[in-house]
């Protein structure tokens, strides 16, 4: 690594152990369970260098590519599937000071800014001109644009604007052998920008991209409604979008989750918290999930929770916000109870509060993950009962539908577990069952004809199940890119790999 | 032979299979492409030379074309969308056939009752953008001429 400190004095290299330890992983949970069972930066990579130019970047990758050194390219380390797992040889590649707008074009509603640009503020930046990138990902306090495109994000108002790779217009890469390029998109080819997008730094590493904005809503319309059952609100969620209606927000939570969404806020608290009464009571609950699960999927229980929930926001500059309102309602009300606007605000208000409950959880031993996974609208009931299925075997399991689309749904399931009993911290056995949920779960979505990644990416809790997803021919054509792109396999070796 | 998914309006073609005979076929069960005008060709060939007069993406970003395909080297299961690594669709739409061939594909079908029926557009159209698609394959920039070349080279 002596090489990288002639570099000049505007790239920073750091080898020291915090460093390296906090560049070590990125949010995999299970990850946290290692840390949690005191097995601290055991992926530590050899060093950090923050470039601060999209040249400094072509350096740093030409240099490693003389040398074999892999790079693993870093936006906020919010992934949650292990796109990030360094290895002492590896040198991780931090983009944050590569943070720039470089131009906000008010006529052509069109920004280009820079990787590393972190997304509530760059955001909020846009919000200042009157305009909107109208991407809002839970993460969006600690997550970047880079990151955003790396793993083919979606955002909470996808239904208006779409996911990430519906808002870029064009990229700025550097392709593993050290080479700049302009990638324009097409949406009907040809274009090589699909293929830049969610690659997870695997064929280039993004530097910069140029998004189209929309000028910010104005007028806002807020509905909620109660469902007799979860097939009820996503028949509303199909005919909503399939009729033409494209509410910014339309999101349906199963009972348990509506209690949740309902309730809708995260406490405040600061410190640490020891386990009281609510946590041994949540670990009785968690060593008989199935149990738990078939009693909440009981009449009764459905009754007592108070149903499902779907919750609708609709974005616009005019009048025309009401109408939509109006066609929402006609359609929910044909078989849910309208519960007025309160349930959407509050959603609203609270829209990046729930990522943040899963610490005190892990702290108090237990543990909680997220699987986001979709399918057409003919396949979703099956992909819904099959996942829950098999993770309900092992841990308590929620869902909600959080992204819909004229053909078919994203299902976002939430699980939490607990380690055997009598156990109260992580161990192997725990991991065991972590790993055993995984492996089940990918398993259904397989079996019921879904996707296993909706906008997580695959990194590599999931690869193992990427050529269910592609067979055999596609994993060639992914390899043939990486081939194209990233001829010494220097770039995140190990991402996407099976 | 087509396959309809009434739920989830798609269509399942072949790539041989006529645009214009597509349309017949969706009319019976009054669904539509919504694509103006229909060209005089094959679902393949229509969607590798780029899918001329099928609603422009960037209107509704909700709303894509292709679910799902299959072609002579590798099939995709029809998805509402998926984040499983590159789109291997970058190197099907707009290509000519330079890469693979389409043998069949999952299409996006409307209503024909809600064909058009977006209250609003769903977004702005960005300058230069139509609501239609209706460039043919434009010029490649240096860059992606030589990367698709390297490709090739690799496929």
């Amino acid at each position: 690594m002596e090489e990288l400190r002639d570099f000049p004095n505007s790239t920073l290299l750091s080898s020291d152990p915090a460093d390296l330890a906090f560049y070590s992983r990125d949010l995999w949970p299970r990850h946290h369970m290692a840390v949690r069972s005191g097995n601290v930066a055991t992926h530590a990579p050899k060093a950090v260098v923050w470039p601060r130019s999209t040249e400094e970047v072509a350096r740093v990758v030409r240099w490693a590519a003389e040398r074999r050194v892999a790079l693993v390219p870093f936006g906020a380390g919010s992934g949650v599937c292990a796109g990030v797992l360094p290895t002492p040889q590896t040198l991780v590649v931090d983009l944050k000071r590569l943070s720039a707008i470089r131009e906000i074009d008010k006529a052509k509603k069109t920004v280009t800014v820079e990787a590393g640009a972190m997304g509530l503020p760059f955001e909020e930046t846009l919000e200042r001109e009157g305009l909107t990138l109208g991407h809002f990902p839970s993460s969006i306090l600690c997550s970047t644009v880079g990151g955003w495109v790396a793993a083919r994000s979606a955002g909470q108002a996808s239904g208006r604007y779409g996911k990430i790779e519906d808002m870029v217009l064009a990229l700025e890469c550097v392709t593993g052998t050290g080479e700049i390029v302009r990638l324009v998109h097409r949406p009907y080819g040809p274009s090589l920008v699909p293929a830049i997008i969610g690659s997870e730094g695997t064929l280039a590493i993004v530097t910069a991209a140029q998004l189209r904005l929309h000028r910010a809503p104005t007028v806002r319309g807020f509905a909620s409604w109660s469902m007799p059952s979860m097939r009820e609100g996503w028949e509303t969620m199909r005919e909503m979008f399939q009729s033409g209606l494209r509410p910014a927000v339309l999101r349906l939570y199963d009972p348990f989750d509506s209690v949740l969404a309902r309730s809708g806020k995260a406490r405040k608290r600061s410190g640490h918290r020891k386990p009281g009464r609510g946590t041994a009571a949540l670990r009785v609950i968690l060593k008989r999930p199935q149990a738990i699960g078939d009693l909440l999927d009981s009449r009764a229980a459905n009754v007592a929770l108070g149903g499902a929930l779907v919750v609708a926001i609709f974005d616009g500059q005019d009048e025309g916000v009401w109408s939509e309102v109006a066609r929402a309602r006609a359609i929910a009300e044909r078989t849910g109870k309208y519960e007025g606007e309160g349930p959407a605000r509050k959603w609203l208000a609270h829209r990046y509060s729930v990522s943040y409950r899963q610490s005190p959880l892990f702290a108090q031993g237990l543990f909680v993950d997220t699987m986001e996974v979709a399918a057409t609208w003919s396949r979703l009931e099956a992909l819904y009962d099959g996942v829950r299925r098999a993770i309900g075997k092992r841990a308590f399991v929620m869902a909600h539908m959080s992204h819909a689309y004229p053909d078919g749904c994203c299902i976002y399931f939430s699980f939490a577990g607990v380690a055997a009993p009598g156990k109260q911290d992580w161990d192997a056995e725990c991991e065991a069952r972590y790993d055993a949920i995984w492996r089940d779960a990918l398993a259904a979505a397989v079996e019921a004809g879904g996707t296993i990644a909706h906008h997580h990416g695959v990194g590599r809790s999931k690869a193992s199940r990427l050529g269910d997803e592609l067979g055999r021919g596609g994993l060639e054509m992914q390899h043939a890119l990486k081939r194209a792109f990233d001829p010494h396999g220097i770039l995140n070796p190990g991402a996407l790999q099976p | 032979m087509i396959q309809l998914d009434h739920e989830s309006l798609l269509v399942h073609a072949r790539g041989s299979e006529r645009l214009a005979d597509l349309e017949i076929a969706l009319a019976k069960d009054s669904l539509t492409l919504d694509v103006d005008p229909i060209p005089d060709t094959t679902v393949a060939a229509w969607l590798e030379s780029g899918a001329e007069g099928a609603r422009s993406a960037w209107l509704d970003p909700a709303d894509h074309l292709v679910a799902g395909i299959t072609t002579s080297e590798f099939s995709m299961r029809p998805a509402p969308r998926r984040a499983v690594g590159p789109d291997l669709l970058s190197l099907v739409l707009g290509m000519g056939g330079r890469f693979v061939h389409i043998e069949s594909v999952w299409l996006r079908v409307h209503r024909k009752d809600a064909a058009g029926n977006i209250l609003r557009p769903a977004a702005e159209t960005p300058p230069s953008f139509g609501p239609r698609r209706s460039e043919r394959i434009v010029d490649m920039t240096d860059d992606e001429r030589r990367l698709y070349d390297a490709i090739k080279t690799r496929v």
